[in-house]
């Protein structure tokens, strides 16, 4: 399922040869930053009067699409941008989760706890980072599963802090409105962070990392700490989220911190999405969680093997995700098209996108 | 194909003139530097974890020179490029460029130092434009250098001005001549006293070479720009280059001027087919 999408470009490159003029519509970019900043900030503000509806359901179930929202965006920071699948960002997630637990239990203000976890899981990335940044690929995706299945069955055997296995932290102070917007902070940090990656130099040579290793190395981009950078930059977040959730959910299972099945969904978030785009996350976190939401409560048994139909069939038929759906069909059009060349046009789109599987 | 032919590209003579008149003195202290090595490798030998592929390699590029790198596929020629770069390390022995010990310095080091290699392949950021690609070469000239880098952009723009019209198109989508053009204009950016540059007609059409061959005799005749030039078409790189080494099998066997090996015996049968 994720072979498609580690270098999605590639094949593209070996095709080209002489006499190649009669190429489809020159594909540009460049233009559509603004569009998917402003389209983003939109998306982003209407989410803030989620609470006006005075649903303590809706409410409940838009905290968690937030949540997931600024998941996957942190893991687009290094997935996405240099292709690196890290498989174990619960890690950072169960670490933010667990020292605002424990700090929460030793008497301390939970924002300490959040912030400590933030500490501890920048400087875990770093350290972590020193040795499996060295690696490439499947064996990197491989070594991130392992930091964290090993730290899941830790915790499971120890229990470090818990009673009875299990964290129980106090009722909040916080309203539930309080929360809401706290996740919507993040999101917003990460939307915004991404839309500064999107345009800056550190975020080409993330790019450049992506695109070509090697060649970037040979530019003169140190591509090793561009690499633990992004890996630390998605971990920060990704443990304040833990944290906020650990707090907002009064306590936890140690274990269900560091399952898997949530590095799982951010990956999958960000693939189906647009894997390296500005939109992809943002936009696939609140359609497939409504949607998951949506078969939970409908089809009671059956709603994950829905869930999981409708992922295979936009992985299928979307390898490049739904934000390289939509600009592909919002590509700029050659100036001076007849009526009948745009439904040519129209006619190649579909089919492209269709024939980019294979299909 | 012979380099004092006219250039038969669209503009040539004006591209020129604009390319040269905005071109900084880059041979600043010629007098003192003319004849000396600007890239001097001294018994190298470099290979990938166990294997050893290069054997004792010692070779020059001199100011402003044209140098060919001649030899069959797996001799090693890649292999050298990329230990002269920097991005495998050097086993033993000894490479200076520019002044420096650049033996076991890293790429990056490297590339501010003014040494630019132009992979194989082209091996462009294909998901980014043609101007984004040509803006990472210029990755690692300082922050306040925005100027400057919109000037070398102008210049690159102005000696191959195909890159200027599809500046905003991806460069995966780009023809294999283009993306060469893409690929070389990037290793321009960096503003480098050296241009490596790794089968540079390898998959092209005979025009769309001569058009590259062309735009690089502009900047190595007119801005003094040195150059290492790995080539599998034995013929056009020795009727250019001032001077060509052939690499077997880890070995450097021979060396001489372009013309002297063009008559090359051994040359001729073994990689001229007469």
């Amino acid at each position: 399922m994720f072979g498609s999408w580690h270098k999605p470009s590639t094949s593209s490159t070996a095709t080209a040869e002489p006499g190649a003029e009669q190429r489809p519509a020159q594909p540009k970019s460049g233009t559509r930053w603004p569009w998917s900043l402003l389209t983003g900030l939109i998306i982003l503000a209407l989410a803030a009067l989620i609470p006006l509806s005075g649903d303590a359901a809706t409410l409940h179930t838009w905290t968690l699409i937030l949540m997931f929202a600024a998941l996957a965006q942190s893991w687009n920071f290094l997935g996405g941008f240099t292709g690196y699948a890290s498989f174990g960002n619960v890690f950072f997630f169960g670490v933010g989760a667990y020292s605002t637990g424990l700090l929460i239990l030793a008497g301390r203000p939970f924002w300490l706890g959040v912030l400590a976890g933030a500490v501890a899981a920048g400087l875990l990335a770093f350290l972590l980072g020193l040795p499996v940044l060295r690696l490439r690929g499947h064996y990197f995706a491989i070594a991130t599963l392992g930091i964290a299945e090993a730290t899941r069955e830790l915790v499971a055997i120890r229990n470090l802090g818990g009673s009875g296995g299990e964290v129980e932290l106090p009722l909040p102070a916080l309203s539930d409105t309080a929360f809401y917007f706290l996740f919507w902070l993040l999101a917003l940090a990460c939307f915004l962070l991404t839309a500064y990656l999107a345009r800056s130099k550190p975020g080409y040579a993330l790019i450049a990392i992506r695109e070509s290793e090697e060649t970037a190395e040979a530019m003169g981009i140190p591509t090793y700490w561009y690499k633990i950078g992004a890996f630390v930059l998605s971990a920060v977040p990704t443990a304040l989220a833990g944290g906020l959730y650990a707090y907002w959910s009064t306590g936890f299972d140690p274990p269900t911190v560091f399952d898997v099945g949530i590095s799982v969904e951010m990956v999958l978030l960000t693939v189906l999405g647009g894997a390296g785009t500005l939109l992809g996350p943002l936009v696939s976190a609140i359609l497939f969680e409504l949607l998951s939401f949506q078969f939970q409560i409908s089809g009671s048994t059956f709603h994950n093997s829905l869930l999981g139909l409708t992922i295979a069939i936009v992985t299928i038929f979307i390898p490049q995700g739904l934000v390289g759906l939509v600009q592909e069909f919002f590509r700029p059009l050659a100036p001076g098209m007849s009526r009948r060349q745009l439904l040519v046009e129209g006619v190649r789109r579909v089919r492209r996108v269709i024939a980019a599987n294979g299909v | 194909m012979n380099p004092t032919e006219p250039r038969s590209g669209p503009g040539a003579l004006s591209e020129q003139r604009g390319f040269v008149s905005t071109q900084p003195a880059t041979v600043s202290n010629s007098s003192q530097e003319r004849q000396q090595a600007l890239l001097q490798v001294d018994h190298l030998e470099s290979g990938y974890d166990e294997t050893r592929v290069l054997w004792d390699v010692s070779l020059e590029v001199r100011r402003g020179e044209l140098v060919a790198l001649i030899g069959a596929n797996g001799a090693g020629k890649s292999t050298l490029l990329a230990t002269l770069s920097g991005l495998l390390p050097a086993w033993t022995g000894y490479i200076r460029f520019a002044g420096h010990d650049i033996t076991h310095r890293r790429a990056e080091e490297i590339v501010r130092l003014g040494l630019s290699h132009v992979p194989q392949g082209r091996r462009l950021f294909s998901a980014l434009t043609v101007e984004e690609n040509l803006l990472l070469g210029a990755y690692t000239r300082r922050a306040g250098s925005q100027q400057a880098i919109k000037q070398e952009l102008e210049e690159v723009y102005a000696l191959l001005p195909k890159l200027r019209e599809r500046r905003r198109q991806l460069a995966g989508s780009l023809s294999g001549g283009e993306q060469q053009m893409c690929a070389i204009g990037r290793g321009l950016m960096s503003h480098p006293e050296l241009l490596l540059i790794d089968e540079l007609s390898l998959g092209l059409a005979p025009q769309v070479v001569d058009d590259l061959l062309n735009a690089l005799d502009v900047i190595h005749r007119e801005k003094g720009l040195s150059l290492l030039l790995v080539e599998q078409d034995v013929q056009i790189a020795l009727e250019r280059a001032d001077r060509a080494y052939v690499l077997e099998n880890g070995h450097i066997v021979l060396e001489g001027t372009g013309h002297e090996l063009l008559q090359n015996e051994r040359v001729r049968t073994a990689y001229l087919g007469a």
